[in-house]
């Protein structure tokens, strides 16, 4: 190198703006130059320190194998300040004689990763640096052969879980769940079973895989995680932690609301079934029962009219009543019901007022046990007792007083409200049919009177306040419907 | 049968229809003797332990309804083959093809004028009576 070469490679050396090392094979500081200086706050009348890595005993090793991947290679390494303050740094680090062994290293710092600025580039990274602390999602860059950590934004620190305190450059992903798992973040995986070292095998899967679209988990709260690998050109790899709560939330309401109109759906197919089936019978009767008195006017005989007429007028009354059915059933079944707390024993004694003249007549007994309170829509919890009352003083046994028992039971997370009577029961094997539309087991409406739609309406209003209805088949000779409430419910609509 | 007269059970809950029909095979001079059965499970056991020579079936009835005393009927050996004749109200293209499906020989759809009885009554006798070989 002539005299100009030498003297133009001290003034570069002197002058560049990144800090530049220069170490022994040891990894002690031979030389720094001027912004290397500044970064370590070496004052110029002080030696230079013994060594400026924050772990001097691994410093040996440490460099060689950083300098073994070769120059163009950038590694996160944590420095450390002459008044003992450390940093991380992305580096590259060079071999000063190519051939092994080394005679010592070339340190050049890139881009500060924390802990104040040195350098116009390492404060250009520290911008980037406060810019990525503004993503809300979370942002790292992983070394790709050994997992270790190379920077990440404060997103990313956040949603590691109690182990962010463990989290900074050079760490690797495995400690970060290691630790994790040693402050019991993931239920049922305990520290040192295999079922511990399966988990971190499947995240550490996770992480390396960059083809695929992720994976969603549940955190903290309920809250949903998306977490992202992606391959850079470079070769590192970049992991995204994405909070993916409203999408999932959103995703919930959507199935839910398909869930409900399947069901809507069932009830209309059902509803057009029956309409067809029900409306149509007394139709038929009417047009013929009409046809054939005319026949037999035409013919001068008279004797029947009477009997068609009165067949006639049946039928008109049996559609009206089905036409009101209907009408009452289509209004409450697709109603959004108004939720507040609702006291079943008021909502009883109100349904028990609407069918005192009924109970009066029948000189039924009705005995009102003690019922919780619900969350509901008062005037639909209103109709449910109502139609059940109804039905268990409407099936008894013909001259003998109905019985009625009315009563509720603390399930825990659920309340029970139950009705039951002495009366003619209902056949196990109807147990679930007795809740369609125009389902009706006795055709016979001289003595037992009905358009089927009772049930299906009580059912349908058990399950718009996520409740259900059975028939307790165990029980007999009489009927007893379990209506069972959640203890707390909201509409889905206000749910999210 | 040589002994004089086949035997048809007819199934429905509506007893307006079921005389309608009773009157409709009278009035067309049908050689049927008519037993009425007003549901499904009182069908199942009296055909159980007894001939008859053809079903007429209702669809939708109240318990058991017609689709699964068809499906019923068609597993044991004694009602296996016997002709099944569908009179529904339902027109409902699912019915028509689910009835066929389970083994229905025939299907109409119950009518609503006199003349429509009495085509069926008429139609009914000159083929399964007159026309038909009984298995």
């Amino acid at each position: 190198m002539s005299l100009a070469q030498q003297d133009f490679a001290a003034s570069l050396y002197r002058n560049l703006p990144f800090p530049v090392i220069v170490t022994d094979r040891q990894g002690n500081t031979v030389s720094l130059n001027e912004a290397a200086k500044r970064a370590f706050l070496v004052s110029s009348g002080v030696e230079a320190p013994v060594s400026l890595l924050a772990t001097p005993a691994e410093a040996v090793g440490l460099l060689g194998r950083l300098a073994g991947y070769g120059s163009e290679q950038a590694h996160a390494i944590r420095f450390r300040r002459c008044d003992g303050s450390e940093f991380d740094a992305t580096a590259h680090v060079i071999s000063l004689v190519e051939e092994a062994p080394a005679q010592g290293y070339v340190v050049v710092l890139r881009s500060l990763l924390s802990g104040g600025s040195h350098g116009e580039q390492i404060l250009m990274g520290h911008k980037l640096d406060a810019a990525l602390d503004t993503i809300p999602e979370g942002f790292a860059i992983f070394d790709r052969e050994d997992d270790r950590l190379i920077m990440f934004n404060k997103a990313f620190r956040d949603r590691c879980g109690p182990a962010k305190e463990a989290v900074r450059v050079g760490v690797t992903l495995e400690s970060i769940i290691r630790e994790n798992i040693r402050l019991g973040v993931y239920t049922g995986i305990a520290e040192g079973t295999p079922e511990a070292e399966s988990w971190v095998q499947a995240r550490l899967a996770d992480h390396r895989d960059t083809g695929s679209n992720g994976i969603v988990f549940q955190y903290a709260d309920g809250r949903w995680m998306r977490s992202e690998s992606h391959l850079t050109e470079t070769g590192q790899i970049v992991a995204l932690r994405i909070d993916v709560t409203d999408v999932k939330r959103a995703e919930r309401a959507l199935a839910e609301q398909a869930v409900e109109l399947q069901r809507k759906n069932q009830a209309l197919n059902q509803f057009n079934a029956t309409v067809s089936h029900d409306l149509k019978a007394p139709l038929r009767h009417i047009s013929m029962f009409s046809e054939m008195m005319c026949d037999d006017i035409r013919n001068d005989r008279l004797s029947d009219l009477a009997t068609y007429a009165d067949h006639i007028r049946q039928s008109t009354v049996r559609m009206q009543r089905l036409v009101e059915s209907l009408l009452e059933y289509s209004q409450i079944a697709y109603r959004i019901a108004s939720v507040r707390r609702v006291s079943l024993q008021a909502v009883v004694s109100e349904a028990l007022q609407l069918l005192e003249e009924y109970i009066r007549e029948a000189e039924a007994v009705v005995d009102v046990g003690r019922l919780p309170e619900v969350d509901g829509d008062p005037e639909l919890l209103k109709r449910l007792a109502q139609n059940l009352i109804g039905n268990a003083l409407k099936y008894c046994h013909e001259g003998k007083k109905p019985e009625v028992r009315i009563y509720g039971r603390d399930e825990g997370e659920s309340v029970e409200f139950i009705v039951e009577d002495e009366g003619i029961g209902i056949d196990p094997r109807y147990a679930d049919k007795i809740f369609d539309v125009f389902q009706r087991l006795h055709r016979d409406e001289s003595v037992y009177k009905g358009t089927g739609v009772g049930l299906s309406l009580v059912k349908r209003i058990a399950e718009s306040h996520d409740g259900e209805i059975r028939l307790d088949t165990n029980y007999g000779p009489g009927a007893r419907f379990v209506v069972t409430f959640p203890k707390r419910f909201m509409i889905s609509r206000e749910r999210f | 049968m040589s002994d004089g007269l086949k035997k048809l059970m007819m199934v429905d809950d509506d007893a307006v229809d079921a005389r309608f029909v009773s009157r409709a095979f009278f009035e067309a001079g049908s050689p049927l003797d008519i037993t009425h059965v007003s549901d499904a499970e009182t069908a199942s056991a009296r055909l159980d332990s007894e001939k008859f020579d053809y079903i007429l079936l209702d669809i939708n009835m109240p318990g058991t309804n017609g689709m699964e005393l068809l499906r019923r009927l068609r597993t044991r050996k004694r009602t296996a083959i016997t002709p099944v004749i569908m009179l529904s109200s339902s027109a409902n293209a699912t019915d028509i093809s689910e009835a066929y499906e389970n083994g229905a020989n025939a299907y109409a759809v119950k009518p609503s004028t006199l003349g429509g009885y009495r085509a069926f009554a008429e139609g009914f006798t000159r083929f399964w009576l007159d026309v038909a070989v009984s298995p």
